[in-house]
This record gives C-alpha cells, structure tokens and sequence, in this order.
C-alpha cells in the first residue's frame, strides 16, 4: 500500500500485473462470498494524495485519478456541466459513488461505457504515468478501434482534464435493461452543440456500447453544423439521420437494429424540437 | 497481514486475513453489532460506515484498506453531540427506523448534515435512495433529516 506516486509506480514496475485498487467497485461488485475472491497481487492507490486531488481553473477541471465520484458530482452545477454530472451518476448506484471513480471507470477494460463517450465528446485527456515518464493522450487515444485499453502494463492513469465549455444543449441517454450495470443491449447516446441566433456553431455525437467500442464521425458531425434547426425534420436534420443510419448498418460498431432505430428517434425527437434551445 | 487502523478513536493492530470484509471485521473480530450485514453485494446501503471521513459500504471494503485509516461505525458515533441533534431531530417527529436500516440511516443524516446544514427534500431523498429499506414513511424521513439540522445549527449558533 505505497503512500506516494513514485512509489506505486516502483511497485506497477516491478509488478506489472498487479491489480489496482482504488475504490474496489470493479473488484468487489457483486462477489456473494462471505470472504472476497481477490487478485494474487493488488497495487492500493487509497493512500496516495497525489492522486486525490481536484481543482478546476478558468478553462479545465482538474480531477485526480482516484477522486471519488461522489465528490467531483458534490463541485455542484457552478462547475459541473450538467451532460457531465449525468453521466458521473450512470457510472454506478448512488451507494457506491463515494468508492468509484472516475480514473477507475476509464482505466478498467469493460466498464467505461457510462463515461468514455462523454469523455470524448469533451475532448478529455488523461495524464498516463510509468518510471519511463509521462505523457498526455486524448480519452481518444485510451481505447482502440474494438474498444481495447491501449495502456501498458507499468503505466498508470493518474490524472483526467476535462476542458470546460459552455454548451447549449446536449442529451446524456442510456438504453438496456440495466441502469448501471452493461448488458449487450446496453448502449450510450452523447449529443452536444452549440447554437447562434438559432444556427448550429459546433456539434458533436458519439455511441458507446457494452464492448467499450465508441462511434463517432467528425464528417458526420459538420453536416448539422451552419444549418438552421427549425421545428420538424428539416431536410439538413433527415440528411444527418440518413447518413448516420448507413454509418450505424455499414461499421464496424456493434448496435443491434433495434438500439439503431433508438438512437435515430432520440436524435431527431432532440434536434427537431429546438425551441427549447437559446 | 498486519493493519493498523484507528476504529473509533481508539487505535487497534491485528494480523488479518487480506480476503476479509470489513463489515465481517467490525461484527466478528471486534463485536461491533451496529454496523449490519445485509446482502453483501453493495444494494441495500445497511451496512454503511465511515472510513477517513467518507461513507463506504463496508461490505465492498476489504478489511486492508483500513490500514493507516481511521473507521467510524455507529458505536463510536453514539454519544457525540452530533448523533444526539439527530436522535432527538428523529424523535420529534416520531421518525423510527428499523433496526436493520437505523445504523446506516443516522450516519448518512451525519454525512448530510456535514454537508450541509439546510439539506433539501430533493437532496435527502436522493441520497437515501443508497438505502433500500422500506420500513417507514419517506416523508417522515425527510422532516427527520430537517429537524435534526435545525437542532445542529441551532447548537452550533448557541455554542
């Protein structure tokens, strides 16, 4: 149980298979015994402060890998986006939200499917640390195309910044029969934009799914963006879901054609309503 | 392996098996009865202690996490001035849980409380639904918690 960064990177090198523990939800959920089944060798963050800490400036929220959730989600409205909070909140039940966190969601192989879309849309980075150094990566560069973790054995996720904007308006929805856990009909729809005198300025759109794969096309994005949105399918908003539709029938990204034909209604029920935007 | 860890202020060193809980350690190693074993599995909140000042469910903490931590249960809570704002804030509204949920209920009006001290029906609602007891009136909970508050500060503004 080292007590400072430079030591538990000693240990992730020496051990680099070593199961790390933060908050435990991933490790413990759902074990019925009376004694935990646990890893041959676990690596505890808990008592690093390094890791603990969380601060926002005027631009980006700073948060520690090992930050609670609950405690980025009680920084209030004031400084949490409310598409972040939501998303915060599907991570996992309100009972564990003071063990879970967020470096733990995006660092585990399948359970980042509540954060890492968002994440995305956001334009996240993660601080990534080893012995050999440090580097920067885009949430982007953190999964694969098939959704696979591109994190080195040795290495570390230590600290995530989150760029603060001012978005006009976004949706956070997740579908499957599960609220929190990840099921294969479970799926996740992040909608974000910004609008002028009723023109779209910025849009972004991203899907994650049960395997940790993210959909998202930035051509697909510039397609809504310039245009008007006006009450009603505009001929700007069915082209959009058109394309989207080919994208969703001909890629690599597993959606059922029942998840696909969700995630097209909710689009066009948002963004042909858009009234309630500024 | 050895923990050392501060359990109600009072500090205690033990050789541990690391696969325990830590809600098997309070009941079994130190016969600290309050904290309760319900499902095991983190649903039902009634199990919930504080551990370095942040409610856990101690059913999902190993037991090792605790070294070098300091553990609060209901035991060591009991007496304080704050536990007696939030008995008395439940009595005078005829507020009684179980005694399944009671525990874990008075140290999570604790962890409001701590918060703040003009809790909200939406945010005392929201955040008992860690709880899954359904053995009293939800309203009554909320007036409970409220009560309990204007008693603290009410305390506090005295001292």
């Amino acid at each position: 149980m080292p007590s400072s960064l430079t030591e538990a990177l000693g240990w992730k090198e020496r051990h680099p298979h070593a199961t790390v523990y933060a908050g435990g939800t991933y490790l413990l959920w759902n074990q019925s015994g009376r004694l935990l089944q646990l890893p041959e060798t676990i690596l505890s963050l808990r008592n690093i402060k390094e890791l603990n800490r969380f601060g926002r400036t005027e631009s980006r929220l700073d948060i520690g890998a090992t930050v609670s959730i609950q405690r980025i989600l009680r920084a209030g409205p004031k400084v949490l986006s409310p598409l972040l909070a939501k998303a915060l909140e599907g991570i996992c039940p309100p009972s564990v939200t003071s063990m879970a966190t967020l470096g733990g969601n995006l660092g585990v192989q399948d359970r980042c499917m509540a954060s890492f879309p968002v994440m995305h849309v956001l334009d996240a980075r993660c601080e990534i640390r080893s012995t050999r150094g440090t580097r920067w990566v885009p949430v982007t560069g953190l999964r694969s195309e098939t959704g696979q973790l591109q994190l080195q054995p040795v290495e570390l996720i230590t600290r995530i910044q989150i760029p603060m904007e001012e978005w006009n308006f976004f949706i956070y929805r997740r579908i499957g029969s599960s609220p929190y856990g990840i099921t294969p009909d479970s799926l996740v729809i992040v909608l974000v934009g910004k609008t002028y005198r009723g023109m779209v300025t910025e849009f972004r759109f991203a899907l994650g799914n049960f395997s940790s794969q993210i959909f998202r096309n930035r051509d697909l994005e510039t397609l809504l963006i310039g245009t008007r949105l006006s009450r009603g399918k505009s001929k700007d908003l069915k082209a959009f879901l058109d394309a989207l539709q080919e994208e969703l029938q001909n890629r690599k990204f597993l959606v059922t054609p029942l998840q696909g034909e969700r995630v097209l209604r909710i689009v066009e029920m948002t963004l042909s309503n858009p009234f309630q935007f500024p | 392996m050895i923990i050392t860890l501060d359990l109600n202020g009072k500090e205690e060193t033990l050789d541990i098996d690391p696969s325990l809980r830590l809600v098997h350690l309070l009941r079994n190693t130190f016969g600290l009865l309050g904290t309760k074993e319900g499902c095991l599995h983190g649903h039902c909140g009634y199990c919930l202690v504080f551990l370095n000042d942040q409610l856990v469910l101690s059913c999902l903490t190993p037991a090792f996490s605790t070294h070098r931590g300091k553990v609060l249960t209901i035991e060591g809570f009991r007496g304080t001035p704050e536990y007696y704002d939030i008995e008395k804030g439940f009595l005078e509204v005829q507020y009684t849980p179980c005694g399944f949920c009671a525990s874990a209920r008075i140290l999570l009006t604790h962890a409001i409380l701590q918060e703040t001290l003009y809790p909200t029906e939406q945010m005392i609602r929201k955040r008992f639904t860690a709880i899954l007891c359904r053995c009293t009136d939800p309203s009554r909970l909320v007036e409970g918690v409220q009560r309990a508050a204007a008693i603290r500060r009410h305390r506090q503004h005295a001292v």
